[in-house]
């Protein structure tokens, strides 16, 4: 491999746009004629909208357009940026007389200006019957709370997933020891700094659309399909994008700007507020756990039992396939294994997909317990776990999915490596926290699919065009890097184009960390596809059979000499009556999911008086297959360890219980870290080679947030000698970054 | 009103309410997209430029403040053409990722710089704090500063 292009710091081909301000977002798109749009939402929980006039929006000079719940009726809809799937449950309105949640979209209006459509709001005539709102999961399951929704399911608890191995009954009655623990963590927002916005223009039979979009493929299956148009006539482009962390992997207000843009003829805006964005998008599912861990006396962990209960809100959206996506993510060899999961309808926020998609849930309470028996034991943590750890070729709990590569005690040596360090520097005593985790590499059902497609230029550079959408984590750079290797040619040859429906091949999506993964697996196929394309059409130019034709380190042999990538290029363009157009393609669907593994240590230290805990530092080690872009692994690692670290220790969306009103309704109230939070962090990803892996890779994206709770709550724990059961931290314990550390 | 104001160098002069936002002035009337809105009421930080050399935020700041004032946008850090010493590190060091909140990110770390040429840690730090980033753990823009202070001691 070319070591000054794969495995090196390349800095992002987009930064530099990004950082002189050229860099154009959605809300940097102003088309012609374009008008505003914004959406009426229910002030309540739970209500029946009784009457609703909008006779004075109307007359409001300036207004151009409002739609009402009577013009959309017939449509039902799932938004989630899934594929196809019988567990999606389509339960939505694209706006609704029966509000199931405080933001429920009930009418939408065009004006001229965002000032405009701000008064229009305030001038719909609405009347209200407040209906009892489930603002919790006992709330919604008490046998007295009316289902949400009637004509689809009995019952709340709507969908139950399940994955069995051995028998967990026997297996927990068997061991020497059990431990359990009912576990909570809260529904937190994934807060992406560029709220969610979109453009759309329905012309004629067409509609154009601009938007923060994560599965632009699925979310043009799902507007074609609800418009009845064909899918070719449905464009969707995603601009550069201010992070997703799965929050965009699904429909936002798409369908309400079609329409109004259909109705005005003109293009329309539509961009949340930032209380919009708190309220009416999507979260990771608060959950509720009941976990059961089996030992023996030598530390071997049989058996678990794992039962969770997650609040999807008031609609379904990607419910079950978080569900089904946690139930696969233990990576310890246990012979008994049980996982049951709960999906419950409630008037909360709804739930949707985030970063880690149900495994941050499960690998707290797992990892709690799994510490809790180490001290039980008298055992090291880390030697526990990895006593208890899957091996290359075992199979993950409850699935048939193999590990194909695993590098674990490599990231835990690494780990202690940098705690030694730590521990020297630290003057204080303090207790470490460890956690381990396991993610995959594209969808655990192994539905990532991704194509890609290469146009060669006269002078042997080349143009990418992929279907994946880097959403801010840099996918662009390590597919051009990707490319770039496999060709032979220089990163600076590579052009990328990516993330148009209309111009670039289909890709699932960009979640489940499948851009690496999947994507770089399209781009090798493609990239090797070009290479044979210009061999043949390079032996026709010179007159030579293919198999005469050789190629290696970007020189392609020929009987009478050598011709460099260009130099064949520029002949097969121009090389007379047998001269030719050259594309590569390829399309690469996922065979494995390769697992990735973490192992993340937090330090806190308690000041005995006041019991203050202090969070010094935080490491984190990956196994995530060979690296493409050092740079690129570093920012997802620390940035994973931020979000971790908001998640363990403040952040919550709370509703006040006797309203039912959402109390985090904005980026002051809903705490997330700031610079001056995040204590020192150290991160490494290990040497590994996957070998179903584009160039070795695996995947990185989720990964690096999942352990990070746990670590840190172990942490708490042990410096407070108190048991903890629930997140965030803050709701308990007092807690501080330590200032004057070093960054590393 | 009348409004006077030079903006990354250039003197302009437009009508507006005196009760525009900063924020739409140089998005809207001057093209300059470079300014973000994350969240329009103060909280994150993205829409930081500098005015007079200090940070602030050009979501809450009126045309009515900006009579005679000096504003300087994520464009007016760029030397003839290419990125100005802190965009560049902030390249070079893998601070960008989304971007979204790099903007207000480099100007309020400009502002720290026109102060001390020589920040500590904790300096920058504080000097960060009302920028918010969901991306990354802050140490690679962390570093890109310390890295231009010391470059800019150095020359
Ligand atoms: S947009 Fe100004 S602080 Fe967020
Ligand atoms: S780089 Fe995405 S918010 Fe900072």
């Amino acid at each position: 491999m070319d070591k000054s292009i794969i495995g090196a710091n390349i800095p992002r081909l987009e930064s530099r746009e990004k950082v002189d301000g050229s860099g154009r977002y959605t809300d940097d798109f102003s088309p012609a004629g374009m008008l505003y749009g914004a959406v009426l939402r229910s002030p309540y929980p739970h209500a029946r909208v009784k009457k609703i006039d909008a006779a004075q929006v109307l007359a409001m000079p300036g207004v151009m357009a409002v739609i009402l719940p009577q013009d959309v009726a017939g449509i039902r809809y799932n938004s989630s940026g899934n594929p196809p799937s019988d567990l999606l449950v389509d339960d939505e309105h694209i706006l609704t007389d029966h509000p199931l949640y405080e933001g429920d979209a009930i009418a939408a209006v065009a004006a001229q200006t965002p000032r405009l459509c701000k008064e229009a709001l305030g001038r719909f005539a609405v009347e209200y019957e407040v209906l009892p709102a489930a603002l919790s999961v006992e709330a919604a399951l008490d046998p007295s709370t009316p289902p949400l929704h009637p004509d689809i399911a009995k019952s709340n608890d709507f969908q139950l997933l399940a994955f069995d191995q051995g028998d967990v009954e026997t297996g927990l009655a068997a061991c020497d020891i059990v431990l359990e623990g009912e576990f909570a963590t809260p529904a937190v927002h994934p807060l992406p700094m560029e709220p969610t916005s979109c453009i759309c223009e329905w012309r004629g039979n067409t509609i154009n659309i601009y938007a923060t979009s994560q599965t632009p493929f699925q979310e043009r299956r799902i507007l074609a399909g609800m418009f009845g148009l064909p899918e070719s006539a449905v464009r969707i482009v995603k601009p550069l994008m201010g992070g997703g962390f799965g929050a965009r992997q699904q429909l936002h207000y798409q369908p309400q700007g079609c329409l109004l843009s259909k109705k005005t003829g003109r293009p329309v805006k539509m961009l949340l507020t930032r209380e919009e964005e708190m309220m009416a998008t999507t979260t990771r599912h608060a959950a509720k756990m009941r976990v059961k861990l089996g030992a023996m006396l030598d530390g071997k962990i049989s058996a678990m039992d794992i039962e969770v209960w997650h609040d999807t809100g008031a609609y379904c959206t990607h419910g079950p396939i978080v569900l089904s996506a946690q139930g696969k993510k233990v990576q310890y060899g246990v012979d008994h294994y049980r996982y049951r999961g709960h999906c419950v309808y409630t008037n909360n926020v709804t739930a949707g997909a985030m970063r880690g998609y149900g495994n941050p849930q499960v690998t707290f309470a797992r990892e709690m317990l799994i510490d809790r028996l180490a001290r039980k034991l008298g055992r090291d943590p880390l030697e526990l776990r990895l006593q208890n750890h899957l091996a290359r070729g075992d199979t993950i709990p409850g699935t048939q999915t193999l590990v194909s590569s695993v590098a674990i005690q490599t990231c835990v040596d690494e780990a202690e490596r940098i705690r030694k360090e730590v521990d020297a520097k630290r003057a204080q005593p303090g207790e470490w926290g460890v956690a381990f985790c396991m993610h995959t590499s594209g969808p655990s059902n192994k539905s990532g699919m991704s194509s890609a497609s290469i146009y060669l230029n006269r002078d042997g550079s080349v143009q990418l065009n992929l279907g994946t959408a880097d959403i801010g984590q840099g996918s662009e750079t390590a597919m051009a890097q990707v490319a770039a290797e496999v060709l032979g040619i220089k990163l600076e040859c590579v052009n990328v184009h990516a993330a148009d429906t209309a111009s670039t091949p289909y890709d699932t999506g960009t979640f489940a960390s499948s851009q690496m993964f999947v994507g770089g697996n399209a781009v090798v196929l493609a990239a090797k596809s070009m290479i044979k394309n210009l061999a043949t059409a390079l032996a026709d130019v010179r007159g030579v059979s293919a198999a005469q034709v050789g190629f290696a380190g970007g020189v392609f042999s020929l009987p009478d000499g050598q011709c460099s990538f260009a130099d064949a290029a520029e002949q097969v363009l121009y090389g007379g009556d047998n001269s030719r157009v050259v594309f590569g393609e390829g399309s690469y669907k996922a065979v494995e999911a390769p697992p990735v593994f973490a192992v993340c240590l937090v330090r806190t230290q308690r000041d005995m008086l006041t019991g203050v805990l202090t969070i010094t530092d935080a490491i984190q080690t990956v196994d995530a297959g060979n690296v493409i872009n050092k740079n690129i692994v570093r920012g997802q690692i620390e940035g994973g360890m931020a979000q971790g670290l908001g998640y363990g220790w403040m952040e919550q969306l709370e509703t006040d219980r006797r309203t039912g009103k959402h109390i985090t309704s904005d980026a002051l109230l809903y705490k997330i870290p700031t610079a001056q939070d995040i204590p020192s962090l150290y991160s490494a990803a290990v040497d590994s080679y996957d070998e179903f892996g584009p160039l070795g890779a695996k995947s990185i994206g989720e990964l690096t947030l999942v352990p990070v709770a746990a670590a840190l709550a172990i942490s708490a724990e042990r410096s407070c000698g108190k048991e903890i059961f629930s997140l965030p931290l803050s709701k308990g314990l007092l807690l501080t970054r330590a200032a004057k550390e070093v960054a590393q | 009103m009348k409004l006077n104001f030079t903006v990354n160098g250039a003197p302009r002069s437009l009508e507006t309410p005196p009760d525009q936002r900063l924020l739409d002035i140089l998005r809207n009337e001057l093209d300059l997209t470079g300014c973000k809105e994350g969240c329009g009421e103060g909280e994150c930080g993205a829409c930081t430029v500098l005015l007079d050399d200090k940070a602030v935020l050009a979501c809450l700041t009126v045309a009515a403040q900006l009579e005679g004032a000096q504003i300087t946008t994520i464009e007016g850090l760029t030397e003839n053409g290419k990125p100005g010493a802190l965009q560049a590190a902030f390249v070079e060091e893998g601070a960008v990722q989304c971007g979204y909140c790099i903007p207000g990110m480099v100007l309020s770390a400009k502002a720290l710089l026109n102060e001390t040429s020589d920040p500590t840690e904790d300096d920058i730090r504080r000097a960060l704090a009302g920028n918010l980033c969901r991306c990354s753990g802050y140490t690679q823009i962390i570093r890109a500063v310390k890295r231009t202070a010391k470059e800019m001691g150095a020359e």
